[in-house]
């Protein structure tokens, strides 16, 4: 049944998934452009960012932190502007499928960034 | 020439100098081969010219292990065989199908890819596929909407596959068959035994019965038995008079390693826009080429992966479609209104504007596996031969494969921006080597008498001559030593069509 609801959202509403993240962008929050996988959000819900979130926290506790988070993301590059940030970390998931960093998460083949993005998403909405 | 060997006196002796057993896609393609030459050869096919339900009946056995289709509707007992139900699916074997692969216990055939290019070529023309071209390009050339997903390298490749009609051997092939005088063509010929000399050497005779109480004895220099993989097994070890192990058996190998390739929804592919992808669209008597996703060799190796391709079905179709294994039974209208059904949903299809996500959909051989087999039941079917038992059984290679395969595609198409791939619930647990209840098989039986130079690792040699027996071929995806991840039949007439020259060679004693 879940499954079924999940497939049916993101079918039919792809074009309005990226809104709640992009609009937290437009509220001039950095933390929130850092939290958001863009292609992956291209593609599936927030419910399902949410989950794969949790599920990398809870597999990798010791990164279960907002600051550790965003410092594994950006590293020294903390004082980027927003375009900037999603121009690096899209570059930086692009490396990671590259080199073999790559971790399934609720099935779904991400570049570890992506993944970190997707763990600090489900800290800021909670 | 036809015979019906009802309508001949019991006791006969009928002789010849080529015996093929089996009328099928290996059995027609050997006979093809002797077309207007000197010498006779005599074709025996159990069955007659349609289907009929007591002969299927003959093909009923018990299933064990892995759930498989009823062994009565997995395969057809008339002339032409299965080819009355197949697909016309069909691709080439890849280089490294037939190499020892250290991690593939028992891999490794005593030929190479090359050798089987030329008879690839010939077997193209009585499947009427089309020019044998798997170079992707070529296809693209032809209509260049057949546009690849976004790889960068070749670590993902595009596996082309070619449709036949498909071929119905026994509609296509019969009037050229029955019209030729030096090919005869006996139905309601079933060989229930294979009769040795005394020292099981040599084959002397075969013995041909039918359901109206008729029995013969048929009499040949080359005997080549093309029976279908688990026929073929059964045959050997039914025939037991002076092997007491079953004929080529003195190793154990016959009816072991039965393959199948494990057809099964895998994963999804979701893309950032929404597409047709047609070239991994295939429509029924429409496409005349597609693509499947498939794995480099080097991946292969460093993954340690078995061969496998994933094909593309708009997740919206594939979704309303059961699985083969729960819609095809053991009643053949029931299965037959079922896969009209299934049709009806695929004919729904591809959208003009695409699609956004698509279900990717395995076909991977499986690793050879001595416990995965053919056994002879204590049960004996209305001719007196007892009826076959399978075991199918699969090893942990199989699904630490399609993770593997997946993960790969996944990270290919990450680089590339391409989308995301989602792997299904029961691959994402690295430890559980379980399989769904709809994991089914493609109706491909293969290797239960494998291809091997040591008599001790396999049934046949590199030329499918039975080990130990001088006069005895096996024809067939029987001969198998590993499945690869196409589909058999093209492979298997190859091969067939490669036999057939060898024994030219050897009837004008060159050999
Ligand atoms: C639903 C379905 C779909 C398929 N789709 C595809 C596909 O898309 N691509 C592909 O490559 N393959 C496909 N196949 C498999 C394909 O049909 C087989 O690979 C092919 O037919 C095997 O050829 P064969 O000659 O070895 O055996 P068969 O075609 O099974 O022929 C064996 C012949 O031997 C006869 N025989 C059996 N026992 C005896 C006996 N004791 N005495 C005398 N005669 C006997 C039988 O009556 C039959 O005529 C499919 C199969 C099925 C069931």
């Amino acid at each position: 049944m879940e499954r079924r609801l999940f497939i049916k959202l993101s079918a039919f509403t792809a074009a309005a998934l990226t809104l709640p993240l992009a609009q937290g962008c437009s509220n001039g929050s950095m933390e929130t452009a850092v939290a958001q996988p863009f292609l992956f959000s291209q593609i599936v819900d927030v419910k399902t960012i949410n989950e794969a979130g949790l599920a990398y926290r809870a597999n990798h506790i010791s990164e279960d932190n907002k600051e550790i988070l965003t410092q594994l993301l950006l590293g020294e590059h903390k004082g980027l502007g927003k375009e900037a940030i999603q121009t690096k970390l899209d570059k930086q998931v692009t490396a990671d499928f590259r080199q073999g960093k790559t971790i399934v998460l609720k099935g779904w083949v991400m570049s570890i960034t992506e993944a970190r993005q997707c763990a600090l998403y489900s800290i800021i909405k909670s | 020439m036809h015979i019906d060997a009802r309508k001949i006196d019991n006791n006969s002796i009928i002789e010849g100098d080529i015996c093929i057993v089996g009328s099928g896609a290996a059995g027609i393609s050997m006979a093809l081969e002797w077309l207007n030459t000197p010498y006779k050869v005599i074709l025996l096919e159990g069955g007659g010219f349609e289907y009929e339900k007591q002969m299927q009946d003959l093909y009923k056995g018990k299933t064990t292990g892995q759930k498989y289709y009823p062994l009565e509707s997995a395969r057809l007992h008339y002339f032409g065989g299965t080819t009355g139900h197949w697909s016309g699916f069909c691709s080439t074997f890849d280089p490294i199908d037939f190499k020892e692969r250290d991690w593939v216990p028992h891999s490794g055939w005593p030929l190479n890819r090359e050798d089987l290019d030329p008879y690839y070529a010939r077997a193209h023309k009585n499947l009427d596929l089309g020019p044998y071209e798997y170079d992707v390009k070529y296809w693209q050339k032809k209509d260049p909407e057949l546009k690849s997903l976004p790889f960068d390298g070749d670590a993902v490749f595009n596996k082309m596959w070619q449709f036949s009609p498909p071929t119905r051997f026994g509609t296509k092939y019969r009037d050229t068959i029955v019209k030729a005088p030096n090919i005869h063509l006996y139905t309601y010929a079933n060989v229930t035994e294979i009769t040795a000399n005394e020292n099981a050497s040599a084959i002397k005779e075969v013995t041909v019965k039918n359901l109206d109480g008729k029995q013969h004895t048929v009499r040949a220099k080359q005997f080549i038995v093309a029976c279908c993989s688990i026929q073929n097994a059964r045959l050997l070890l039914a025939s037991n008079k002076q092997a007491p192990k079953g004929l080529g058996n003195q190793n154990d190998n016959v009816g072991r390693y039965f393959m199948e390739h494990l057809e099964i929804k895998s994963a999804e592919l979701w893309l950032t826009r929404p597409d047709v992808l047609k070239l991994y669209h295939w429509e029924w008597e429409i496409t005349k080429a597609r693509a499947e996703l498939a794995i480099s060799e080097e991946m292969q190796r460093k993954h340690q992966l078995l061969n496998g391709t994933a094909s593309l079905i708009p997740l919206e179709v594939a979704r309303k479609q059961p699985a083969f294994i729960d819609i095809w039974t053991a009643d053949t209208a029931a299965t037959k209104r079922n896969m009209v059904k299934l049709d009806d949903i695929g004919k729904e299809g591809a959208k003009k504007e695409g699609h956004r996500a698509f279900q990717l959909f395995t076909r991977v051989e499986q690793a050879p596996n001595p416990n995965s087999r053919v056994t002879l039941d204590t049960e004996k079917d209305a001719l007196g031969v007892p009826r076959a038992t399978l075991h199918w059984e699969f090893t942990p290679l199989e699904k630490h494969s399609l993770r593997g395969i997946y993960k790969i595609i996944g990270e290919q198409l990450g680089i590339t921006g391409g989308g995301r791939v989602r792997l299904m619930d029961y691959l994402q647990d690295e430890n559980d080597n379980t399989w769904p209840s709809f994991t089914g098989g493609g109706w491909h039986h293969m290797g239960t008498t494998r291809m091997a130079e040591d008599p001790k690792k396999g049934v046949v040699d590199a030329n499918c001559k039975v080990h130990g027996i001088a006069n005895l071929y096996m024809a067939g995806a029987s001969c198998y030593a590993t499945a690869a991840a196409p589909n058999p039949t093209l492979t298997l007439t190859a091969l067939t069509i490669r036999l057939a020259d060898h024994l030219k060679e050897k009837v004008k004693g060159k050999l």
